[in-house]
């Protein structure tokens, strides 16, 4: 039962070699450093080739010393990336300037092109330093850090719920789906979809009846409105390092630009 | 530390006016293993809330020496584990060992004392290896024996399970019924698993239509097949409850008789 869909939500977790240095920064360090890196190449101006040159080699730096590789890299930003690009392509379409080129139907402007090349470096940047946070720290951790950094508890505890029943509702929606198919189910036209509205309802009271299940089972351990850490996030040497370094490298950069 | 319970006349309906309990009379003492039997439906898992103050009924109800009450919610919980029938809605940290540490955690406890709580509670359910795993990891089994850890880590004097062999295969169920023998508690469970009532209970009630409707030794009222049929319940095809040898407790050699 528990392997009925989870290989697509395994990519959520931790990847490459999960006892390296990178894999054992508290999560802040993390979060502010490749955020750090996704903020220098998000603001630098389209022309400033060096400064997304030196936020790829930072990131090539994390996920080598992460043993994180190009392929695993590719398996999760293959989910993010091509929605980016898609909206970026028909920039130089539209954007005019600079000499111009006829492609069949189109014409391709130069200026257009450098901006489309620009904001595919920033966007492929930023999908990058989220995966590299993503293989190197496991969700919950992620939320442990942004929880220390005075996100609102409120969303931290809706993020931590709907990563735990994520699972759980994958797999009631694959035995619902299982229960229509074996009856025959197989929709051809647009008025035979109302009974997945249906499952869509059921699903519905199924996962709001859970959630009442959930309160009152953690009431009866003693909730009493505030989740209980195991264990302290620890901010050590390392973590400050690392921040310092990724600050270093890209700060100057990017005022020079 | 008293682990009885004293039910009292206690009645409760659901929010839309239908009577789930009714003059619900049943008192149970200290070092007892009772099942509550019953047919779907017949208000057992709305008993089992009321003994954690998770449903409030009318009528008195006294539970491991507290008097059930808006007040003595933290203390009473503290004193009764409660374990659900669904282990997915009774795990819902990142992985078993924060699961665990839950209930200490709420209680106050720190540092060294929640590790030895969490050590013990997993040791006892013989699940230390899953310690790190999230629950989605586990089988069904694994996830019901870390359930149980959950509870036991907040050390209770009085445990109540609620359908423990559900969804479980014979081995899990099997390793199940080894490890709830071991346990040295007052212990309420419900159950439709009449055979597993007969190995760990001495003593049986039937509850139906919100109320008890029988209750006396175990193997009696499992013996009363116009009994048992007359509230929607029987043993396995070809099951002879002669044969069941019912398990001993933990530190005595022989089974404990029945308390009068």
């Amino acid at each position: 039962m528990g392997t009925l869909c989870n290989h697509s939500l395994d990519l959520t977790g931790p990847a490459g070699n999960l006892e390296s240095p990178v894999h054992r920064l508290d999560p802040r360090a993390k979060i502010v450093g490749l955020l750090a890196v996704t903020l220098v190449a998000v603001t630098t101006p389209f022309e400033a080739w060096p400064v997304y040159l030196i936020c790829a080699l930072v990131l090539a730096l994390v996920a080598a010393l992460a043993g994180v590789g190009p392929r695993e890299i590719w398996r999760r930003a293959r989910f993010v990336l091509p929605l980016v690009l898609v909206v970026a392509v028909f920039v130089p379409l539209v954007r005019e300037g600079g000499q111009a080129w006829e492609l069949g139907p189109f014409t391709v402007h130069e200026t257009g092109l450098q901006i489309f090349a620009a904001v595919a470096a920033k966007a492929t940047i930023g999908t990058i330093a989220a995966v590299l946070l993503a293989a190197t720290t496991s969700f919950p951790s992620v939320l442990r850090g942004l929880e220390a950094m005075h996100m609102p508890r409120l969303l931290i505890l809706i993020a931590a719920f709907m990563y735990r029943y994520l699972f759980v509702i994958v797999e009631e929606a694959g035995r619902m789906r299982a229960a229509l198919a074996a009856r025959g189910f197989r929709p051809r036209t647009a008025l035979q979809v109302g009974a997945l509205g249906r499952v869509a309802t059921a699903m519905f009271l199924r996962t709001y009846a859970r959630g009442e299940r959930v309160y009152q089972a953690m009431l009866a351990r003693g909730y009493s409105g505030r989740m209980p850490q195991l264990t302290p996030l620890a901010f050590g040497r390392a973590d400050l390092v690392f921040v310092a370094a990724v600050l270093v490298t890209l700060v100057p950069a990017r005022v020079l630009a | 530390m008293s682990c009885a319970v004293h039910a009292k006349r206690l009645s409760y309906s659901y929010p839309n006016g239908q009577p789930a309990l009714r003059d619900l009379e049943l008192h149970i003492e200290h070092g007892e293993r009772v099942a509550v039997l019953g047919p779907n439906g017949a208000g057992k898992t709305t008993f089992m809330l009321h003994l954690n103050g998770l449903v409030m009924g009318d009528g008195n109800l006294e539970v491991a020496g507290v008097d059930v009450g808006p007040k003595t919610l933290a203390e009473l919980r503290r004193r009764v584990g409660l374990v659900f029938q669904d282990p997915d809605d009774q795990l819902f940290m990142p992985t078993a060992r924060e699961d665990v540490a839950f209930g200490p955690l709420n209680m106050g406890l720190e540092g060294a004392e929640v590790e030895r709580r969490v050590a013990e509670a997993l040791r006892s359910v013989r699940m230390e290896p899953v310690a790190d795993r999230a629950p989605y990891q586990l089988s069904m089994g694994e996830r019901r024996r870390v359930a149980i850890a959950t509870v036991l880590a907040m050390r209770p004097s009085l445990l109540v399970l609620d359908e423990p062999s559900a969804n479980l295969d014979p081995r899990a169920r099997r390793e199940l019924i080894d490890i709830l023998a071991q346990i040295e508690r007052t212990m309420l469970l419900t159950t439709h698993d009449l055979p597993l009532a007969a190995e760990l209970c001495e003593r049986a009630v039937i509850l139906a239509g919100g109320t008890i409707v029988a209750d006396a030794p175990c193997h009696e009222i499992l013996a009363d097949a116009t009994l048992l049929a007359a509230h929607d319940l029987e043993l396995p095809g070809g099951f002879d409850l002669d044969l069941v040898v019912p398990r001993p407790r933990p530190g005595q050699p022989t089974t404990m008789s029945v308390p009068e």
